[in-house]
């Protein structure tokens, strides 16, 4: 490029990355004022402006770009993703994810325009810069973006003269020259390295995609914002990337999955107890040798042979005596099709039936009462708020669900912990809902419809709060009718220790967790006749309702009040990010403890391994900061490990030449080379390194022999190298042995600290 | 080897004080059988350093003041009409001398000029139908003034290229010009130079400096500098096969002089401005500039 016109086509490379920057911003949120959007990004544009005062262009513009050049782009590039969190907090607006991704870009573009000295930088920069603005005008029809297109244009033209008039000329007189040939006088040394790396990640990528099971493929494909992202809810997603609050309704009952506009329909399908069975296995009634007294005939005619069904007896039982469930439990007997398919964060517990009494084996289901709060339906929507009696004190935030019932499950709606509102579809008559137990909810007169969607809003339980302010309900009257081994009573107490009273509830839960191993398919032997001692005492390990019942009797045996719950558990391993659903199929039937509050709020007690509680989301500036606290606390544990590497490794960096150095040397001792010219060779090449170490390097137009021969006393190698390297077929005026001792007298007497000393000489 | 050239070194720089490297560079161009022009001022010296250099080298000197009215044949010498022998017999011109000093250049006609850059080229001139070999140690000094320009026809591009460089003697410094004189007091004429080389010696001399090794290295280091002249966006001109072929011979007298049997990137280097600098199509004012940045940009072969 002819250099009178280099100056000219950085600056309108500038301008044109800065209009696409503008055009950029007002596209990422075209909702907001115009003036706001270029202010935004003046923001970026204006120091970045007063930076390339100071960037001196280079001699020769096809030079490599400068190494500061990487640490600027990088700190550029991560700018938008460090301040987002900050942004989010402070003034409660973000963008979503692809717009984070366009804005780091358009600062990778403004960092390349700093740079258009190069070449390089101002090709980039040029291509960026035209990605941005085509990404604008496709994203918003925006007036804004419309007159900076039509400036883009002009400046676009201007630009695209500018570097054709400028090539023209290099070529124009290049052409007249004597022989135009306009080969590159050295053979291009082609980039190996990248070649290498692009290749392996290319195969890499191909790989991961193709041979590795299907849900890594999404994950791979999640972090582009175009595959439909990463399918997490994101208040600040728009625009059918993630799910925001934008959800598609639907106008056809089963047209479009689900919908929210859903007929209700009936279904005869089975009820949830059956499903308890095919889960755990049957029960059974441990063989009793008992002694038996012959009924008269009318009390015989009252006892029916038949048992009643389940789901019709009117006190319902969970007996923790069962035989093995009859299917295999391997992932692959999932069901096809779930049950419910929820929209929102995971774990997920719902309730579907809590159990009160226990008589050492058995569960049986608490009687219905009135304390699980009243429905209001809330003024012109469908939504029912349900009235707690206790306070926030214990909760951190809220949080939204959808719970897609594909599958109906009876009368059962289900609700996660600590719901607080709720819709189901366009019922909008509080008279749909009743309670069948605290804090179950179900529709007494009908079943659930398949097809509709269940919204939900519940609070998450902030385990700091719970740990200091849980004040739980003591049970006097059922701690003392409670019939428990007096082993396990001594072992509850042991384990509680002395402290208050959710510190001693967390306790117990604790260590079920961390000393008993979750196995779904151990069961106590046929004759047992106290299954949680069993569980406790000997065998160690059982299925998900040993560790409920356990934990609930334990803590109950305390003198606190809990129950037992069977439900649902939506496992965040189970999503699917190709639906972005989380699946709930019969499989994940699920036991648990619950212990109440003062308050009359059911606390989880989740004492299987394997098995997580929904925790509050932390705002990513304090995730930033706990992950900074975490790093500091195991740097300080590990502290005179860390110091003795980190005082190893800077003294290895601070004498990293003299290593090198004394590592040459022993190795120009080991192998001098065969012949003189190579020894003279290696010698060069050291003292070279050594220059260039200490700020004297050879310029490379200079040869060896002129380069040495500044040096005091190195007049003697200068003339071997000169003979090694040009005249590699005469005889040389030396023997190999004087040669060799050259060498070492120039290695010995330049050292590096020699090098260092010695003043530096402007390379003529 | 070089006992010759020390003598040679030795006389010249008696004759011209204070400008060793000139003389060098002199050298160098007569060794490598080159043909020598010099832009410089009237009264530098041209004279006194092509006189001295003639009478060194122990041939004949010949002078042409270059006129617009110079004819050919005034350079390269002509038939006369012999009356005695009924016959015409050739009259040699200035030309058929060993050393001759081709005074203001752009002074005469390109027709003259090419009369003489012909015989420069071939180191034959043809008169009359007849070829006429000139001395095998034919060497030209050929001056201009690059003061003046009214009535000079400068030397086109192509016909530089047959110079092998171009130098500038320059000012001598004030002690040079003290000394010097300091020499002239009480003498009349200038004294002749003893001549330092014997019949024949320039020619055995010529021979060993085309003998000289280049190393396949340097060759390719002189194959990237001639093609960088090629592509450099300030050069109009570049550098033509027959200038890297003599860039190579005068980097070997370089060597030569030099008391090396091999040819180094430094010698390249040292010749490289007096060699570009007459071939080179160039702004006048950034030859040194666009030489020292095309030196710059290739790197030498270690």
């Amino acid at each position: 490029m002819a250099p009178e016109i280099r100056p000219l086509v950085s600056r309108v490379t500038f301008v044109l990355m800065t209009l696409a920057a503008l055009a950029a911003e007002v596209a990422a949120d075209d909702q907001r004022p115009a003036l706001e959007s270029i202010g935004l990004a003046l923001i970026w544009i204006v120091p970045v402006w007063l930076a390339s005062w100071f960037v001196r262009p280079p001699a020769d513009p096809t030079s490599k770009p400068p190494m500061w050049l990487t640490g600027v782009l990088l700190l550029l590039a991560a700018a938008p993703f460090l301040l987002e969190p900050y942004r989010r907090d402070w003034f409660g607006i973000g963008y979503p994810l692809e717009i984070q991704l366009v804005l780091v870009l358009r600062n990778l573009g403004l960092g390349l325009a700093l740079a258009s000295g190069w070449l390089l930088c101002l090709r980039t920069a040029a291509v960026v810069s035209l990605f941005l603005i085509l990404f604008a005008v496709a994203m918003t029809d925006h007036v804004a973006v419309l007159v900076l297109l039509g400036c883009y244009t002009a400046a676009g033209s201007i630009w695209l003269m500018l570097v054709y008039w400028a090539s023209l000329r290099t070529y124009f007189i290049a052409s007249d020259a004597t022989l135009s040939l306009d080969e590159p006088t050295r053979r291009e040394r082609l980039p190996w390295m990248s070649l290498v790396v692009g290749l392996l990640l290319l195969i890499g990528t191909v790989g991961a995609t193709t041979f590795t099971p299907h849900k890594l493929t999404h994950v791979l494909g999640e972090w582009l914002a175009t595959s439909g992202g990463t399918g997490a809810f994101d208040p600040f997603s728009r625009g059918g990337v993630n799910d925001g609050d934008d959800e598609i309704r639907g106008e056809q009952a089963k047209s479009t999955g689900m919908t929210q506009t859903e007929t209700f329909l009936e279904s005869p399908l089975p009820s949830l107890y059956d499903l308890v069975s095919d889960s755990f296995g049957e029960p059974f009634k441990p063989k009793e040798q008992q002694r038996a007294i012959a009924l008269d005939q009318r009390e015989k005619a009252r006892e029916s042979k038949e048992r009643p069904a389940d789901n019709l007896r009117p006190n319902r039982e969970f007996t923790t005596n069962r035989r093995r469930p009859r299917e295999s439990r391997t992932p692959e007997d999932r069901s096809a099709r779930a049950m419910f398919e929820i929209v929102g964060r995971t774990p997920l517990h719902l309730r579907a039936t809590a159990y009160d009494l226990f008589d050492g084996v058995t569960w049986s289901e608490a009687p219905y009462t009135l304390s699980g709060g009243k429905l209001d339906k809330e003024p012109n929507s469908c939504w029912f708020h349900i009235n707690h009696r206790s306070t926030g004190s214990l909760f951190a935030d809220e949080e939204r669900h959808q719970i897609k019932i594909t599958r109906s499950s009876g009368k059962l709606v289900p609700t996660p912990l600590h719901t607080i509102r709720f819709r189901l579809g366009k019922v909008d008559q509080p008279d749909f809902f009743g309670w069948a137990q605290d804090g179950i909810l179900k529709m007494p007169v009908r079943d659930v419809p398949e097809g509709v969607i269940l919204d939900t809003v519940s609070r998450v339980v902030d385990p700091a709060k719970r740990a200091s302010s849980a004040r739980l309900l003591r049970d006097p009257l059922n701690t003392a009718t409670l019939r428990l081994d007096p082993r396990l009573r001594e072992l509850a107490r042991t384990w509680a220790g002395e402290s208050d009273d959710w510190a001693r509830v967390q306790a117990i839960v604790d260590r079920l967790k961390s000393e008993y191993i979750y196995d779904p398919l151990a069961r106590p032997p046929e004759d047992c006749a106290d299954p949680l001692a069993h569980f406790l005492l000997e065998s160690r390990r059982g299925p998900s309702y040993a560790f409920a019942s356990a934990a609930a009797t334990l803590v109950r045996s305390l003198g606190y009040k809990t129950r037992l719950v069977i439900g649902f558990y939506a496992a965040p391993e189970h999503y699917d990010p190709v639906t972005r659903h989380t699946p709930v199929v019969e499989e994940d039937l699920h036991c648990w403890a619950e212990v109440a509050t003062l308050t009359g709020e059911w606390l989880l007690l989740e004492a299987t391994p394997g098995y997580q509680e929904l925790r509050p989301t932390t705002p990513w500036s304090e995730r930033l900061w706990s992950v900074l606290v975490a790093l500091a606390e195991w740097s300080w544990r590990n502290a005179l490990p860390l110091s003795l590497t980190a005082v190893l490794l800077a003294a290895v960096y601070r004498w990293r030449r003299e290593l090198l150095d004394a590592g040459s040397v022993a190795r120009w001792h080991c192998l001098p080379g065969s012949t003189w010219r190579d020894c003279v060779r290696e010698t060069l090449r050291m003292l070279e390194r050594r220059g260039r170490w200490a700020g004297q390097p050879r310029p490379s137009s200079r040869t060896g022999y002129a380069w040495l021969r500044e040096r005091p006393g190195l007049d003697e190698l200068a003339q071997l190298a000169a003979w090694a390297a040009y005249a590699p077929h005469l005889a040389p005026p030396w023997s190999d042995q004087e040669a060799r001792l050259v060498c070492l007298r120039a290695l010995e007497r330049w050292t590096l600290q020699r090098w260092q000393q010695s003043p530096r000489r402007e390379a003529s | 080897m070089n006992h010759a050239a020390n003598g040679l070194r030795r006389t010249l720089n008696r004759a011209l004080r204070g400008k060793p490297h000139v003389i060098e560079q002199v050298l160098a161009c007569l060794l490598a059988r080159g043909h020598l022009l010099l832009e410089d001022l009237p009264g530098l010296g041209k004279t006194t350093l092509a006189k001295a250099l003639a009478e060194a080298v122990g041939g004949r000197f010949a002078r042409v003041q270059c006129t617009p009215d110079l004819l050919p044949g005034d350079i390269t010498g002509f038939s006369v009409f012999n009356q005695k022998t009924r016959e015409f017999d050739f009259l040699p011109g200035p030309v058929f001398a060993d050393v001759l000093l081709a005074d203001e250049i752009n002074r005469t006609t390109p027709r003259t000029q090419s009369a003489l850059l012909e015989a420069m080229a071939e180191r034959q001139v043809t008169v009359d139908n007849v070829r006429h070999s000139l001395s095998p140690t034919f060497f030209v000094i050929a001056t201009q003034n690059p003061v003046e320009h009214h009535g000079t026809y400068p030397l086109p591009e192509a016909q530089l290229d047959r110079f092998a460089m171009k130098l500038s003697i320059g000012y001598p410094e004030r002690g040079d010009e003290m000394e010097l004189l300091e020499a002239a007091l009480g003498e009349m004429d200038r004294p002749s130079q003893e001549r330092v080389l014997a019949e024949g010696e320039l020619k055995e001399l010529q021979t060993q400096v085309a003998r000289l090794t280049v190393a396949e290295s340097v060759r390719a280091y002189l194959v990237d500098l001639g093609r960088a002249t090629r592509r450099h966006p300030a050069v109009s001109l570049g550098l033509s096969p027959r200038g890297l072929l003599t860039w190579q011979r005068v980097a070997q007298a370089w060597a030569f002089l030099h008391d090396r049997p091999f040819v180094t990137p430094d010698d390249v280097q040292e010749v490289a401005e007096p060699v570009l600098s007459v071939r080179l199509g160039l702004a006048a004012d950034r030859v040194s500039e666009v030489i020292h940045q095309l030196l710059e940009s290739i790197p030498v072969p270690v």
